[in-house]
Formats: structure tokens, sequence, C-alpha cells
């Protein structure tokens, strides 16, 4: 297998070699899958999506300039893909695309999750998958990927406000599930 | 800090306060439990979401990627292939048609004309007719010129084949 950075990579697809775009696919697809199936919340839609990420970026790759990261437009493809298929499955998208504002509230389901929950860890974890679509994507795009917020703000297309609101809407989101269930007692 | 709001909460988290913050935020937290346990679950999912995990895609992912791609790549260059070999074709035919009727020899004395000579002439008849200053002999410089391009064309066409080749072994 080749040893070659993303940089090498990417000049080399673009020279002609479309080999080497398998080594791109390896490098990102896990990170992108997981960001579609929170999206999605469907793993057969995150896969066809995933390979419609990479089929548009590999018939694009002549148009990345290099003027941003190459993960950025790179999560910025995904998530529009996904977009794409959740108006195509004709989901409400209105509902899909809210957000978390001052009061998230999952009623009878937060219950469920919490009996069935074996700790904190995972109680949290779960809630994750139920936050709305904006909000889960800020949080994976900056915890699992690293994103600053100026990169999410380029990804989701709005303004460094509005992405840092989205990342603390959600942790406050989180934490007030935390303190109803009094979890927080287990930290020292 | 008169009021210690989500914001500084958040702020906590992202390392965004100045060591005099975090002292007066810890004075506060010391004085009001309701602050600290509310600090404590902050703290808590921050730790948490740090520990988020990747999910892996199915194991069969590049393939499947690499296959679509080299279908959509044979797809692509079988369209210019064609294009190319129709436009090739016709310069090729014309260039044929024309050389032949310009090179033919003329037949014999008390022969008559072949529907070529005819041709021949009245091709070089339009030409001095329309066109002007152009004479015989430029004429034919021309259509060798044209020759030429047309070789150089095919020679290039060629070559691009022969990479196009190189590049789907690449991909297989």
């Amino acid at each position: 297998m080749k040893n070659l950075t993303e940089e090498e990579i990417l000049k080399s697809v673009i020279k002609g070699n479309h080999g080497d775009f398998a080594l791109l696919i390896d490098m990102y697809k896990d990170r992108a899958f997981t960001l579609l199936k929170k999206m999605l919340k469907n793993e057969m839609d995150a896969e066809e999506a995933l390979q419609d990420s990479f089929m548009k970026v590999f018939n694009s790759l002549s148009n990345f300039k290099g003027d941003a990261k190459f993960s950025t437009w790179f999560y910025k493809i995904v998530y529009n893909t996904a977009l794409t298929i959740i108006s195509s499955k004709k989901r409400k998208i209105v509902m899909e695309m809210s957000s978390v504002d001052d009061h998230f509230d999952l009623g009878d389901e937060d219950n469920k999750i919490y009996s069935l929950a074996e700790n904190h860890n995972e109680y949290i974890m779960e809630i994750v998958d139920r936050l709305p679509v904006r909000n889960a994507l800020v949080i994976i795009l900056f915890y699992i990927d690293g994103l600053s917020l100026n990169e999410i703000s380029n990804v989701l297309g709005v303004s460094i406000v509005n992405a840092k609101v989205l990342l603390h809407r959600s942790r406050n989101a989180l934490r007030k599930l935390v303190l109803k269930h009094n979890y927080q007692e287990v930290l020292l | 800090m008169k009021e210690v709001t989500d914001e500084i909460l958040n702020k906590l988290i992202d390392n965004e306060l100045s060591s005099s913050e975090i002292d007066e935020l810890h004075q506060l937290i010391k004085k009001d439990e309701k602050l600290l346990s509310k600090t404590k679950a902050h703290q808590m999912v921050d730790n948490v979401l740090k520990k988020l995990e990747i999910e892996h895609a199915p194991q069969n992912t590049t393939d499947l990627i690499m296959e679509k791609i080299t279908q959509s790549v044979l797809e692509k260059e079988k369209k210019n292939g064609l294009f190319k070999f129709i436009i090739s074709t016709f310069a090729v035919s014309m260039l044929l048609v024309v050389g032949f009727i310009l090179f033919s020899k003329p037949d014999g004395e008390g022969v008559s004309k072949s529907f070529f000579n005819a041709a021949k002439e009245k091709l070089a008849e339009s030409f001095t007719n329309f066109s002007l200053p152009i004479s015989y002999d430029l004429l034919l410089i021309i259509t060798s010129a044209l020759t030429i391009i047309v070789l150089i064309s095919g020679y290039f066409i060629f070559e691009e084949h022969k990479s196009f080749k190189q590049k789907l072994d690449s991909i297989l």
C-alpha cells in the first residue's frame, strides 16, 4: 500500500492516477459514514450517501482549489449529499433540520433510554443519536473530526456565531438531561 | 462575574476563560452546590463527547466506490472516443476526397474527361472564382499541411488512448 500524504494523493488523482483515489476513500470513509449515519439515522441510506459523496468528490476534484482544507470541502459535499437524500425521501425537512433551542425534550423516550442505559456514557451517546440533525452534526464535526468552529460554519453554510450557538445549545441540552438523572454525582 | 451563565460554562470547557475568571468561577462554585452540580454535568457531557467513537463503514465500501468510478471513467472515455473517432473519420475522408481529386492524373488526350477530372477543374475553378488569390501550388501546400495536421492529431489520439489504458490499469 502506498504511503502518501493527503496532498500527494490529491495531486496524484488530479494528475490522472485514479487508482490513488482508493487511498482517499480509506482515509475518510469511516468519518463520513459516522456523520451520515447521525444525519440520516439509517445505515442503508448512510451507505448510499457515502458512495454518492465519494463519486461527487471524484468528479469535482479538479474544482478543488485548495483555498480551504480538503476536509472542509469534503464534509460540505457529504453534508449536501445527505440533505439531498433527506429531501428525496420526502421527509419533513423542516423537522429534520430543526435544531435544539432553549428547550429540548424527548418526552417518554428519555425515560426509556435512561432505563436501558447501563451508565452515563451509554445514556449520553444514545441521546446524541436523537439530537436534531444539525446539533448532532456539529458535535460529530467538533469532537470526532476535530474541525474548528470556522470550518464547521463553512461546512454547514452558517456564520461562526451560529455554529458556536449550535454547539453550545447541544451541550446545554445534554447537560440538562444529565442533571435530570443526577448522573453528575458519579463524578468525584 | 455576577452570574455564571451557560456561555461561561461553555467557555470554561473550551479553555476560553482567563485564569482570573477561572479562580472567580471556583469561588462561586464553592458557595453554590447547584452551580457545582451544573458545572460537573457540563464537564461530564464534554468528557463523554470526547470519547465518541467513529463508526466503521462497511468493508467493501472502497471496492464498490472504485468500481463505480471505473465505470464512470469508462463511459466518459467511450463518449469522448466516439466523438473523436467521428471527427477524425470525417476529416480524413474529406482530405482523401480532396487529395484524390487534386492529385489524380488526367486521362490521355482524346479520352473523355472522367468525373474526377471534371471535379478537379471545378474545384480549382471555384477556388479561383471565390477566393481568391490562391494559386494551385498554394492549394497543394495547404492540403499537405492539413494532411500533416490530421496525422499529428491521429498520433495524439493514439497517445491519449495509451494513457487512458494506463489510467484504467491503475484503477483495476
